[in-house]
């Protein structure tokens, strides 16, 4: 089943929901779909499309905006079925749907710890990578990380700065942490 | 070596310390805690090539029965407080050896968000060994000098500074 496929069966059971394919310069082609049919959509494409298993979960922080990726994967098919849905950067909050593929409760524990994007109705809304009482979201673009954590101290100096201390005059000692040195 | 004779007896003074460290050195129970790929070479030095058996040491699953925090792997700020807690359990004299780039520093993971930059900085390190991972016939040294140490080490004195930083 292609997307364009599934993108029209998409349309005739469900009409009220706006989808539109998008394809990109390489890559897969993707699906995007508003944020409140999450459920609807997924729950459509498992029971009538037969797309039985989600692949992967992912987050997507591109500096404006928060985007969830679902890729569902079909028997038969080679492709996996790519749904993006576009969230606003103060209020990232989309149905969880962990009640429709089971295994979406860890990945959607990932994206919440490390994006801050919420998952409403998760059974489980805990942080999946870091501590339970860090603050912040360690992927997002806003992110800076804490001077230290339960006295832990969190900074690591670069390898500029290192040098710096270590060879005063070392070739390169001028670039700006985080620049690259003229070749 | 000075021999105190006296009627019926005899006796030598030594360091009360240096005779118990002889057992100690030659009997290093220590604790599995592999938290990465490190665990896989910690393992290899149990079997038989390198055989840690033959000197004495040999892995033990509680820390109460041991006497070195063998830190084999990257230490995650989620798994900060629990290597500060075993090593808290373990009973003096105890050790703590950082084996591979990521327990000594960070490593690889150095500027990830998530890495404790060095398990040095949750609990004392006496050994730090490098290598990414370090091969078992690495880690088999180390354990040799630390056994070198511990046969220097002046343990009671080590108690009595333990024991006064718990009461400041």
């Amino acid at each position: 089943m292609t997307i364009e496929d599934a993108a029209a069966r998409l349309k005739a059971g469900l009409p009220d929901i706006m989808t539109e394919v998008h394809r990109g310069q390489a890559g897969d082609p993707w699906l995007t779909i508003p944020p409140a049919s999450v459920p609807s959509v997924l729950r459509f494409l498992r029971d009538e499309l037969g797309h039985a298993f989600l692949s992967n979960l992912s987050g997507v922080d591109d500096g404006t905006s928060l985007t969830v990726v679902y890729h569902l994967a079909r028997p038969g098919d080679a492709d996996c079925l790519a749904l993006k849905t576009v969230l606003p950067r103060d209020a990232a909050i989309v149905e969880s749907v962990s009640g429709l593929y089971g295994n979406a409760g860890w990945f959607e524990r990932e994206a919440f710890d490390l994006l801050g994007i919420r998952f409403q109705n998760h059974p489980d809304p805990r942080r999946l990578m870091m501590p339970d009482d860090w603050e912040g979201h360690p992927l997002r673009k806003d992110y800076s990380p804490p001077a230290e954590y339960h006295g832990i101290p969190c900074d690591r100096p670069d390898s500029h700065q290192v040098l710096d201390v270590l060879y005063p005059k070392h070739e390169g000692s001028a670039t700006v942490s985080g620049e690259s040195a003229p070749t | 070596m000075n021999v105190l004779q006296w009627d019926g007896g005899a006796a030598l003074p030594t360091q009360i310390d240096r005779l118990i460290n002889l057992p100690r050195k030659n009997s290093i129970w220590y604790l599995l805690f592999a938290t990465a790929c490190c665990g896989i070479e910690l393992m290899q030095a149990g079997g038989p090539r390198t055989d840690l058996d033959r000197f004495g040491m040999v892995f033990r699953a509680s820390p109460r029965q041991a006497d070195l925090l063998l830190v084999a792997g990257t230490i995650t700020y989620k798994m900060a407080d629990a290597v500060r807690r075993l090593y808290d359990q373990m009973p003096e004299p105890k050790y703590v050896l950082a084996m591979g780039a990521c327990a000594n520093c960070g490593g690889l993971f150095q500027r990830s968000y998530s890495v404790v930059k060095g398990v040095d900085k949750i609990v004392p390190v006496d050994i730090y060994l490098a290598g990414c991972a370090p091969r078992p016939e690495a880690l088999n040294d180390a354990l040799l000098t630390l056994q070198k140490r511990m046969e220097k080490d002046r343990w009671i004195l080590r108690m009595k500074r333990d024991s006064e930083e718990l009461a400041v």
